[in-house]
């Protein structure tokens, strides 16, 4: 452990007064272990001398003698009572509270005392003084200098009793030399020096042991504190999350559309239960597998949706058929979108179910056609009689001149009459009958005749297109041809609101439609501006007029309707494409003209149709169709 | 926050640890449990010190001596040396102190082996066998240079040179004049600088010391009665 700990672990100043208290308590605790410990070693140390002690004086001295007499040495009974007197009471503190600190005192003056036994046991051998330097020695263990006083006090005491009694047996001399005690002393006090200096050195190294590890201790805590505070926070974030993950779960295993998720090579990765309902698979069936051949989407267009939401990264929109477990198709709108977590990337797609929504729109589209059709009723009837009409007439002209002709043909053909006869007859009935008129007339009322007749069979062809209820198959058409047929079969919509003038390229591209679909718009689109028109007119103001054009550019098909109408007021002109949206009155229109028109040129063909207006001026719509063909269209949402 | 995390919100938590810390250093019981551990220990110590000052005053109680003669005994029978002089040491076979007798001679015999001719002398008390002497003793006595050995039968020459103690030393000059009788040891069976061989020293190696010295010179004896005799001219403590 280094002083940079301290630095690497800064302690806010509010902390520092409870780093001392753990730092004092720390020390006090290593300090209690080590006297613990050693005074379990003491304990034994004192057994040891003990034994030691019976055992030298059996030996050294078994029995002492008076002449041919001989008795137990006085030695033995004292190594044990006395050796017994020092060793039990340290045992006895050791043993009820070790480390307290009156154990290392007793021991301290013991221990000593044991050297004052085992030197007289073993006849004051000078080995055995060393006895006295080692105890001391071992008494420093405890790491306490004030340890060693006691024992330093007992030798003092005992040299200095001794001393005074018995010179003799101190210094060897009754008389000892002035400098001798002071020897003795000396090396002890040069021990007791070395000692109480590596006392206090080991004393500060534990309190700076205990400085380090209370630091850490304060540290580890308030890291752990921290740490708890994170793992709260985790739990609680994760309790959020497994809450919002089942609130997205129930959802999305709620909710009416089918939900999947696939990784970037198209593999499934969640499957809900409305898509098992839906679909007919168990998301244990499908997890795992590719969602291509599952659904029968073809590759083609899952490539293209996993490019379009990894690339845009919004959720986007598709129009894809998917196959049922039971083989029967489904047509579904899809919406894509693409979450990353790292470097994963999921595509998550809902299926919303449209194939009911498709079969009453194309119910709805039939109907509204047919309604169409019944509104155009009365004016292509109108359009029908007026033929008929001339057709009519002129055939009855044509009767009734043949009737007058018929005298003129009787005479010519009598051949009873000479030349004379019968060439004053023919001029009295040619006056009569006015041939030159009809020689003149009645060829003109045929030809009269033919262009009704060729009229009707133009208009009845064109409503026979218009009302055909078409297929779901595009078919390369031109556009230029379905425009007269749409202006043909409303003619009698626009005839007496307005004229309308065609500007087609010659050069247009055919392009993939729904050809009964497509008229529908556009006639749609007529009969509005015929009505917008009519409504407006004034005897003042100019009949209207109705322009049509086509064009092509790039890749698109461009159908542009204009009309001098009386404008679309700027406040709703963003919602003339919502459905049941209407300006007419109650019963005139039914509001899904235009919605039909948006949903057919959009979902349908992939195009897109807008309108520009300006209050007084007039309205265009400009219709866009893509001039390839593509069977799945795109709109970002 | 949970509970546990709470329990370390407030600062002052933080001493609890080191509270209990220093609670759990131990102590002495208290009451009468105390009481009586410092009692018994109290009293151990006492015992013990007791025990150490009696093993104390006994190792400094001499023992007893008779009256020594000023010359060589006639009557004996141990050669005396007339070229130098002659140290005769005492010894009880089996005395456990005396040990402490030979080694304080073996640490002055270099400072006399070339002046002094030392005969130790092994006490059997009468009416023992022959072969009595032989112990741990003896042979130690046997093993130490520059020393003869002479078993005394029936304590004669011990009686005819005044000796009742084990580790009397008694030494001659050239002329047969005693001039020191002690023991040589500072107590009873208690290695270290003695008067005794201090004194054997000085009059060897210092012949001013030696010339001026007028009567012989005397310490104490610490040993084991050489003969039986001894017991019933002293009493019990003396010789024990």
């Amino acid at each position: 452990m280094s002083d940079s700990a301290e630095n690497v672990f800064a302690i806010p100043a509010e902390m520092q007064h409870v780093t001392r208290q753990r730092a004092d308590a720390t020390y006090h605790a290593h300090a209690h272990a080590v006297a613990v410990r050693v005074d379990k070693t003491f304990a034994l140390i004192m057994v040891i001398q003990w034994i030691a002690a019976a055992v030298a004086a059996s030996i050294i001295s078994p029995r002492t003698w008076i002449g041919a007499d001989s008795s137990l040495h006085y030695h033995i009974p004292a190594a044990i009572v006395i050796g017994g007197c020092l060793c039990l009471p340290s045992l006895l503190f050791v043993l009820r509270c070790p480390g307290a600190r009156v154990n290392r005192y007793l021991i301290s003056v013991t221990q000593v005392l044991f050297s004052s036994l085992l030197i007289h046991l073993t006849g004051g051998r000078i080995e055995t003084h060393f006895h006295i330097f080692a105890s001391l020695a071992f008494l420093a263990l405890y790491k306490e200098w004030q340890v060693l006083i006691p024992a330093t006090m007992v030798t003092a005491v005992d040299h200095l009793v001794r001393g005074m009694i018995w010179p003799e047996s101190v210094f060897g001399i009754a008389t000892p030399s002035s400098w001798r005690w002071l020897e003795h002393a000396a090396w002890v006090l040069i021990e007791d020096a070395v000692l109480v200096s590596a006392c206090i050195k080991a004393q500060r190294e534990m309190q700076k042991m205990a400085n380090q590890v209370a630091h850490l201790s304060v540290a580890k805590s308030l890291v752990e504190i921290e740490v708890q505070k994170q793992i709260v926070e985790i739990k609680r974030t994760s309790a959020k999350l497994r809450a919002s993950e089942q609130r997205a779960r129930s959802i999305i295993d709620t909710a009416h559309d089918a939900f999947a998720a696939i990784d970037s090579n198209g593999i499934l990765l969640e499957w809900s239960q409305r898509a098992e309902f839906i679909f007919g698979w168990a998301a244990k069936e499908v997890i795992g597998h590719p969602i291509g051949p599952l659904l029968g989407i073809e590759p083609l267009v899952t490539k293209l949706v996993l490019k379009s939401a990894a690339d845009a990264g919004l959720r986007q929109q598709f129009d894809v058929v998917v196959r049922h477990r039971s083989s029967h198709m489904i047509s579904t709108e899809a919406y894509v979108s693409c979450t990353r977590a790292g470097a994963e990337r999921s595509t998550n797609i809902f299926f919303h179910d449209v194939t009911e929504q498709r079969r009453m729109q194309v119910q709805l589209l039939h109907a509204e056609k047919m309604e169409s059709i019944g509104q155009l009723a009365a004016g292509i009837a109108h359009e029908i009689n007026t033929p008929t009409q001339f057709v009519t007439d002129n055939l009855c002209f044509v009767k009734e001149s043949m009737s007058t002709l018929e005298s003129l043909f009787a005479c010519l053909a009598n051949e009873s009459l000479d030349q004379a006869e019968a060439i004053p007859q023919l001029k009295h009935l040619a006056e009569t009958a006015d041939l030159n008129y009809l020689r003149e007339e009645i060829p003109l009322a045929i030809c009269q005749a033919l262009d009704g007749v060729h009229r009707i069979a133009e208009i009845t062809k064109a409503m026979k297109e218009f009302s055909h209820p078409g297929t779901d198959i595009k078919q390369m058409m031109d556009l230029n041809h379905l425009i007269e047929n749409s202006i043909t079969v409303c003619r009698n919509e626009w005839k007496y609101a307005a004229t309308i003038s065609t500007h087609f390229d010659p050069a247009l591209r055919h392009v993939p439609c729904l050809p009964g679909e497509l008229s529908q718009v556009l006639v749609n689109l007529i009969v509005n501006a015929a009505q917008a028109i009519g409504e407006s007119r004034d005897e003042e103001i100019p009949a209207g007029s109705i322009t049509i054009s086509t064009r092509s550019a790039d890749e698109f098909v461009y159908i542009e309707l204009q009309d001098n109408g009386p404008g679309i007021p700027e406040e709703i002109l963003g919602r003339i494409f919502d459905p049941f949206f209407t300006t007419k009155e109650i019963g005139k229109g039914t509001g899904q003209g235009l919605a039909i028109a948006h949903s057919v040129i959009v979902d349908k063909h992939g195009g897109s149709i807008s309108v520009e207006s300006k209050i007084g001026c007039g309205t265009t719509f400009l219709i866009r169709l893509p001039a390839e063909d593509c069977s799945v269209q795109v709109e970002e949402s | 926050m949970t509970a546990a995390s709470n329990d370390f919100e407030d600062p002052e938590d933080f001493e609890q640890p080191a509270m209990r810390s220093r609670n759990s250093i131990a102590k002495l019981p208290t009451g009468g449990s105390q009481l009586l551990m410092i009692s018994v220990a109290g009293i151990c110590v006492i015992v013990a010190i007791t025990g150490l000052c009696l093993l104390e005053i006994h190792s400094k109680t001499p023992g007893v001596r008779s009256q020594q003669f000023e010359f060589w005994p006639p009557g004996s029978t141990i050669p005396r040396s007339g070229a130098q002089h002659s140290l005769v040491m005492f010894f009880h076979p089996h005395c456990p102190c005396s040990r402490t007798t030979l080694t304080e001679y073996q640490k002055l015999l270099p400072k006399i082996q070339s002046q002094v001719r030392t005969v130790a002398v092994l006490v059997v008390p009468p009416g023992l066998p022959s072969d009595w002497w032989n112990g741990s003793l003896s042979k130690l006595i046997a093993a130490t240079p520059n020393l003869s050995v002479i078993i005394d039968t029936d304590a004669h020459e011990a009686e005819l040179f005044g000796i009742r103690t084990s580790g009397h030393a008694m030494l001659y000059d050239l002329h047969g004049r005693l001039q020191f009788s002690g023991g040589l040891t500072v107590s009873r069976g208690h290695e270290g600088d003695n008067a005794g061989c201090a004194a054997i020293d000085r009059f060897v190696n210092d012949p001013d010391y030696a010339r001026l010295l007028t009567s012989p010179l005397e310490t104490q004896v610490f040993g084991c009665p050489a003969t039986s005799v001894t017991v019933a001219n002293c009493s019990e403590k003396q010789c024990r």
